[in-house]
């Protein structure tokens, strides 16, 4: 692998020694992920920042074993996910947002940065992206998200979503048809893709 | 004639291409033999469909709620101020964290009961400073003796007691007489964390005064609370640590505790998160011992102890403030004090009663407005004070 993978896992055996520069430096790494999944469960700024800041302390104090890189950002995830929930349990009300009503709402926003793109593209590929991935319901946004985005393996986003890995499977391949079933061209193209091929 | 359907496509038409999104979202297998074959069929297409896969993985974002490095520095900062309170905490054989919230309205004759009994330097001296609560100043005001005031403009700053110097925010200020008595106002609408010389600190809030020692000699620390703070008390079992106040007295060993004594809340309060602690009001009453989550409330006379959820007892050190079946006027009290602004009320107010979390890092403006949603109230700034009345 590459130089910079391996340096993450030579930080990451220190971590695992209790090395607390490596801690800081897998806070850094992990807190935007964090940050996202958090906003995307329909956290408000705080209240995410907040739990974050929960869940390092708990790792901190409690040092729990990880298998590897990609099992401590999972971990990460869940705990990030069920501390929200207890904030949002523990919300009599709240000036600042009533997230009980979109607890459940799982949400996908598409950004197109601008650096080489113009603007009116940059527009019309923000649509398709979001045409895309509206059409799925928040739960399958949510299994999409995590499979996709942050890049979880099944196991674990069937841990996160409290479901077997069975029906999460069934999830992301339903969002899969019905986004191909939805958008496209491409099953008829394919056939004669794969004909053209044979010639 | 269909596979044309790309020719003359430049990256950013395959970028606009759902079926081209698609297959850089999910990679599937179906879309990557499709895609393959049609760089191998139209080779031509091949570097912009290269350009277009380097645009999507540069350029199009998904959730892309990323926070600025500084955020991330400040955050981490914070972090690990938790952690070494928690180390702290965790070093102490004994802690507890306490609320307590104190009435002031006979305590000086009760103070000085136990102070006859056993003199104590700390209620000479705060028998000798009058306790008005002349605090018109919009500074903290920080009296190291009777000719030294330091006034802080800062409106969280950071106190701390060293061996020969006292520091505001890490910067030195003053001197340090260590003999001497300090006396410390926090107007309305600042707070402080103060750091005395035996390394206890407080959490300072609003409208508050405390005395203690420029140094702890003898065999007890003792310091004089009015108003409200959350202690952090280091352990010594050779000086118990003493919170006096107009009405109580609260003895610790090492420990984490909150007290507040507004004298016009008429209430007293003391939570205990762990550990123990004992209340004395008088010395004709048998001391009230408590044992963690629960709650010695004191009101005109009388005592009792409840359960309570010891978060909402000290979440205001977090700038979070919980209320729980409160009198609408008592919030607005609390409120007019963090934020030091003026709240007029009319009378009606007083029958309302809430239950809920504010978030204090919101201006009052936006915390009133939201008490608009879940009361039938209104609320309106004029020349510099906040109206609120019912409808």
């Amino acid at each position: 692998m590459n130089m910079a993978s391996e340096e993450l896992s030579n930080t990451f055996a220190k971590f695992q020694k209790g090395d607390e520069e490596a801690f800081s430096f897998f806070y850094r790494f992990f807190i935007n992920d964090m940050y996202a999944y958090g906003r995307s469960l329909g956290g408000e700024d705080d209240c995410v920042m907040d739990a974050i800041q929960d869940v390092f302390l708990k790792i901190f104090f409690n040092k729990p074993r990880f298998k590897s890189v990609a099992h401590f950002k999972f971990f990460l995830l869940k705990s990030l996910k069920n501390k929200l929930y207890d904030f949002f349990k523990h919300k009599p009300y709240s000036n600042t947002i009533n997230i009980h009503d979109n607890a459940y709402n799982f949400s996908i926003k598409t950004t197109i940065l601008d650096e080489i793109i113009e603007d009116e593209d940059r527009a019309i590929v923000q649509r398709r992206v979001e045409k895309l991935l509206n059409s799925l319901s928040p739960l399958q946004k949510e299994v999409v998200y995590l499979r996709y985005i942050q890049e979880l393996e099944y196991a674990q986003i069937s841990e996160i979503m409290e479901k077997n890995e069975t029906s999460i499977r069934k999830l992301v391949s339903q969002a899969i048809n019905k986004i191909r079933k939805e958008n496209t061209t491409a099953p008829s193209l394919i056939f004669i893709a794969l004909i053209f091929s044979q010639l | 004639m269909r596979k044309n359907k790309y020719q003359g496509y430049r990256a950013i038409d395959f970028l606009k291409d759902e079926d081209f999104l698609r297959w850089n979202f999910f990679k599937e297998e179906n879309d990557n033999t499709y895609w393959k074959n049609v760089m191998e069929m139209s080779p031509e297409l091949t570097p912009s469909i290269e350009k277009a896969i380097l645009l999507y993985n540069t350029q199009v974002r998904l959730n892309d709620y990323s926070l600025a490095p500084e955020v991330i520095e400040s955050h981490y900062t914070i972090f690990y101020q938790h952690v070494q309170q928690h180390r702290k905490r965790r070093s102490l054989y004994i802690w507890f964290s306490a609320v307590a919230s104190l009435l002031l309205l006979f305590a000086i004759t009760l103070i000085y009961q136990h102070s006859k009994e056993q003199p104590s330097e700390l209620l000479e001296f705060v028998k000798a400073t009058s306790f008005s609560k002349d605090t018109i100043s919009k500074d903290i005001q920080l009296l190291v003796s009777s000719e030294e005031i330091i006034r802080i403009e800062e409106k969280e700053p950071t106190i701390s007691y060293h061996s020969d110097s006292i520091r505001v925010t890490g910067k030195s200020v003053a001197d340090l007489n260590a003999s001497g008595y300090s006396r410390l106002i926090i107007p309305k609408g600042k707070r402080t964390r103060l750091t005395l010389s035996d390394g206890s600190t407080l959490h300072v809030n609003s409208g508050t005064e405390v005395i203690y020692p420029n140094r702890f000699t003898g065999n007890r620390r003792e310091i004089y609370v009015n108003g409200e703070a959350f202690l952090e008390v280091t352990p010594d079992a050779d000086q118990p640590f003493m919170v006096k106040t107009r009405d109580i007295e609260i003895r610790v060993l090492g420990t984490k505790f909150n007290v507040q004594a507004y004298e016009e809340d008429h209430d007293i309060q003391v939570v205990l998160v762990s550990g123990a602690v004992q209340v004395i009001t008088d010395k004709d009453t048998p001391k009230t011992k408590l044992i963690p989550s629960q709650m010695y409330h004191y009101k005109e006379g009388q005592a009792s102890v409840t359960t309570v959820d010891i978060e909402k007892h000290i979440s205001w050190i977090h700038g979070i403030l919980y209320a729980e079946d409160e009198r609408l006027d008592v919030l607005m009290t609390k409120l007019s004090r963090y934020y030091g602004e003026e709240i007029m009320y009319d009378e009606n107010v007083v029958n309302q009663r809430c239950s809920g979390k504010i978030d204090l890092k919101n201006d009052l403006r936006e915390v009133l407005n939201g008490l608009t949603f879940s009361f039938p109230i209104e609320t309106e700034y004029e020349n510099g004070i906040f109206k609120v009345r019912t409808k």
